[in-house]
């Protein structure tokens, strides 16, 4: 059934639709109503799972680590600060190999302090093994987030939904919210593992030297995820009609110019393209969806007939620049060595990303015959 | 003092992983491959393989004689050495680390320590 | 043959203890007292050390090994999941050490024990960071020697009084054990394990490396602990009932330091003042008996 509902509560309702059974968030703007919501769904009696009410974001990826190793399908969500503090435990999640599932609203790192959308939060934890995928609509993250369920207790890899704070988070749209029965056929409930169990004791987690073939098969199962992520999408469509790929392109198969970014400056980006299209430049939109693997073929794939790509990167690596420019300049490295890449920062700390932004992305990428460091949109003159 | 013959089981222990090491925890653990390794580190073998009693510098000898089946020895020891056998005790020097708390707390001094022989 | 305790072993010999070791039979009397239906979340510390390293475990029982300052969360997630899956027999108990318990993990137990999740926290307490190599902690007692606070700029601040601060929480039991008395530790445990709610057992532990003595003489520090006053053993139930044990302090405190190489640098006028110490606390224990 349909409801108009915000990008947070798409969050809950999908949280309740996958039926998840140890919940331990701590509040955060703007992650806070997630939290609230699925707390009024448990006090209702329509999710039936254990909400413990955690101390710190810490502690709530602890307490979601070892509900995971005791076989529980879990859920946490935080922001920015709550995810840095995470930090070490997203390690310890993805090394365990734990089917985790998290939603972050992707918020400013401070210092400064600052509440609104940033990539950077989520950017910085790259490195810790996690998958991660960058929503666009509510109805994106309502259907990521079921997938993200299915995908992770199959590879055993926890899962971060991310949506940005406040433009997705806060604003509301209709959203599809299927029936239980055709959820539950799309999302059955896990396959048994390796669990903590009092008939079969084990220790997890001991000290090795062994380490890295440990690591090396976090590297091959992140290797099959790509296709396994693609394959799960497949099915989605299937199932419910809807699917985003990977990478979502938009008129790249004769475009001169591809403009790439992730999360909702998309939507503005598009409405740019088709402005320029009618002056007779031929612009291309790439939405980045899966960010963790990082899908290397799939954008190689769609950038392969443009002259000139520019990427938005609504985050920053103090030293290197955005951080999806470097990934897709590395990328191209294989394929398209000379593909000339435009890097641009923008909307850091949730700055309206306009059209009128993008427009000047497009008009400098046209004009300048070479890409020249990065280019700062919306700095005080 | 001679040359000690190299136990791989106690060498284990130092996490020097050498060649020999790796075949040995291959043979003894069925670790056998890159395939058959778990995705992650499960431990589910025990550590009896490891012989403790080769850290002892000094023994334990029970007199049961002046033993009076009191059990403290056994309730006292860290290593569970001191396993019960038949209607008294038995040390097992196996993985004796020579604390010498059995000794001392023996109310009827049955325990006697004594410098290990190499 | 009468055992005075339990008979079921629920360790594997072979494991890397020092000889001597308090903590590993602070380990061996609880899980004794808990039994085979016990699930345990050991953080880095020298219980994580002689758990043993992959692909060995030296506990019969499953084993979680967590983050250092996630010890009392953990232990309420594994709670959290086994209660939704119907588990809810199965004992979860939360293994920490002095430095995981009053130091890096206070946070953690204080927000397990408000929540009053039903698990069993044990500390065990040898009063320093041992696993890293005798660092102190806030549990190491006035005039102690630690590789961190080496003489003379020995500990001068007193050991943390970390039952005060889970009396306040007002969970359902806490209880003070030592090695040195292990029918009575089992039998705490054995009261906590039938209670609900968050319990917290201190366990008095010595280490032989730690605290400069020979190893032979473990169990004999523990006692004295206990028989001249410096480790009171007592139980409080809902902060609020104190029970004080059987045990009073009848040997003089010079007994207990003088074992030590710790405590070798203690003055006099340092005896004094932790006799007089002593003193206050037992007087303070009977007044909260009634």
């Amino acid at each position: 059934m349909k409801r108009v509902i915000s990008g947070n509560q798409s969050v809950s309702y999908a949280v309740l639709s996958a039926k998840a059974q140890v919940i331990a968030a701590y509040p955060i703007t703007p992650q806070s109503s997630v939290v609230e919501m699925l707390a009024n769904f448990c006090s209702t009696g329509q999710l039936h799972t254990k909400f413990i009410n955690v101390e710190s974001e810490h502690s709530a990826m602890a307490a979601c680590i070892s509900a995971s190793v005791v076989g529980a399908r879990t859920f946490t969500a935080t922001s920015s600060q709550g995810l840095a503090l995470m930090h070490e435990l997203l390690h310890y999640a993805s090394g365990l190999r734990l089917p985790i599932v998290m939603a972050n609203v992707n918020r400013a790192l401070g210092s400064p302090f600052n509440l609104k959308a940033d990539l950077s939060d989520s950017l910085s934890q790259r490195d810790t093994g996690w998958l991660q995928f960058y929503c666009e609509s509510g109805q994106e993250v309502f259907d990521t987030i079921i997938q993200a369920y299915r995908i992770s207790e199959q590879i055993l890899l926890p899962v971060m939904v991310n949506l940005e704070g406040f433009i997705l988070s806060h604003t509301y749209e209709a959203v599809d919210i299927p029936d239980q029965v055709q959820i539950d056929r799309f999302l059955p409930p896990p396959a048994p593992r390796d669990c903590l169990d009092v008939e079969n004791p084990c220790l997890f987690g001991g000290t090795t030297d062994f380490y890295i073939n440990f690591r090396y098969k976090m590297h091959q199962e992140m290797e099959k995820a790509k296709a396994f992520c693609q394959e799960c999408d497949s099915e989605f469509q299937k199932t419910f009609g809807r699917s985003y790929g990977l990478t979502q392109s938009y008129l790249c198969e004769d475009a001169d110019m591809i403009l790439v970014t992730a999360g909702t400056i998309a939507g503005t980006c598009r409405v740019v393209a088709d402005q320029y299209r009618k002056r007779g430049l031929k612009v291309g939109v790439l939405r980045v969806r899966l960010f963790r693997p990082f899908p290397s073929e799939w954008i190689c794939k769609a950038l392969q007939h443009a002259k000139k790509v520019a990427v938005i990167d609504r985050d920053f690596s103090p030293g290197c620049g955005g951080i999806f420019a470097q990934e897709i300049k590395s990328a191209l490295q294989g394929t398209r060595v000379s593909l000339p890449v435009y890097e641009f920062i923008a909307g850091l700390g949730g700055k309206d990303v306009t059209d009128e932004d993008i427009g000047g992305v497009v008009e400098q990428t046209n004009q300048t015959p070479e890409p020249g460091g990065v280019t700062w949109i919306g700095l005080l003159k | 003092m001679p040359m000690q013959p190299w136990k791989p089981t106690s060498w284990l222990f130092f996490r020097v992983l050498r060649k020999e090491v790796e075949r040995e925890m291959k043979k003894r653990y069925s670790v056998k491959s890159l395939e058959e390794m778990p995705i992650t580190a499960i431990s589910f073998s025990t550590t009896e393989g490891n012989e403790t009693g080769e850290w002892r510098s000094q023994r334990p000898l029970l007199d049961s004689e002046k033993c009076n089946q009191c059990g403290l020895c056994w309730m006292y020891c860290p290593d569970n050495a001191i396993l019960p056998e038949k209607d008294s005790f038995q040390i097992s020097y196996t993985y004796c680390k020579g604390c010498g708390i059995c000794a001392k707390e023996c109310p009827k001094g049955a325990i006697l320590l004594v410098k290990e022989k190499r | 043959m009468k055992f005075p305790i339990p008979e079921e072993e629920m360790l594997y010999s072979g494991h890397t203890a020092c000889p001597g070791c308090g903590a590993v039979l602070a380990l061996k009397y609880v899980l004794k007292g808990l039994g085979p239906r016990t699930m345990i979340v050991i953080p880095p510390s020298c219980a994580g050390t002689i758990s043993a390293p992959f692909p060995f475990s030296s506990l019969k029982i499953p084993v979680l090994r967590i983050p250092f300052e996630t010890t009392a969360i953990s232990a309420s997630g594994i709670r959290a999941a086994l209660d939704v899956m119907g588990k809810k027999d199965i004992h979860v108990l939360a293994w920490a050490g002095d430095g995981g318990t009053y130091d890096i993990g206070l946070q953690a137990l204080s927000a397990t024990a408000e929540r009053n999740d039903n698990i069993i926290y044990v500390c065990y307490d040898n009063e320093a960071y041992m696993n890293t190599g005798i660092q102190r902690s806030s549990s190491t007692p006035e005039g102690a020697w630690t590789t961190t606070t080496p003489s003379p700029y020995l500990k001068d601040t007193p050991k943390k009084d970390i039952v005060r601060i889970m009396a306040a929480h007002k969970i359902p039991y806490i209880a003070t054990a030592s090695i040195g008395y292990p029918p009575d530790l089992i039998k705490k445990v054995e009261k906590a394990k039938q209670k609900v709610g968050t319990k917290f057992i201190l366990i008095f532990s010595p280490c032989p490396t730690g605290w400069r003595y020979s190893s032979e003489l473990t169990i004999k520090v523990a006692k004295l602990a206990t028989e001249t006053g410096i480790f009171p053993l007592y139980e409080v139930e809902h902060g609020e009932k104190y029970y004080l044990g059987k045990k009073r302090p009848e040997k003089p405190l010079k007994e207990y330091f003088s074992l030590q190489g710790r405590f070798r640098t203690m003055k006099e006028e340092d005896l004094r003042r932790v006799e007089e110490k002593v003193r206050k606390e037992q007087e303070y224990l009977a007044r909260m008996a009634g």
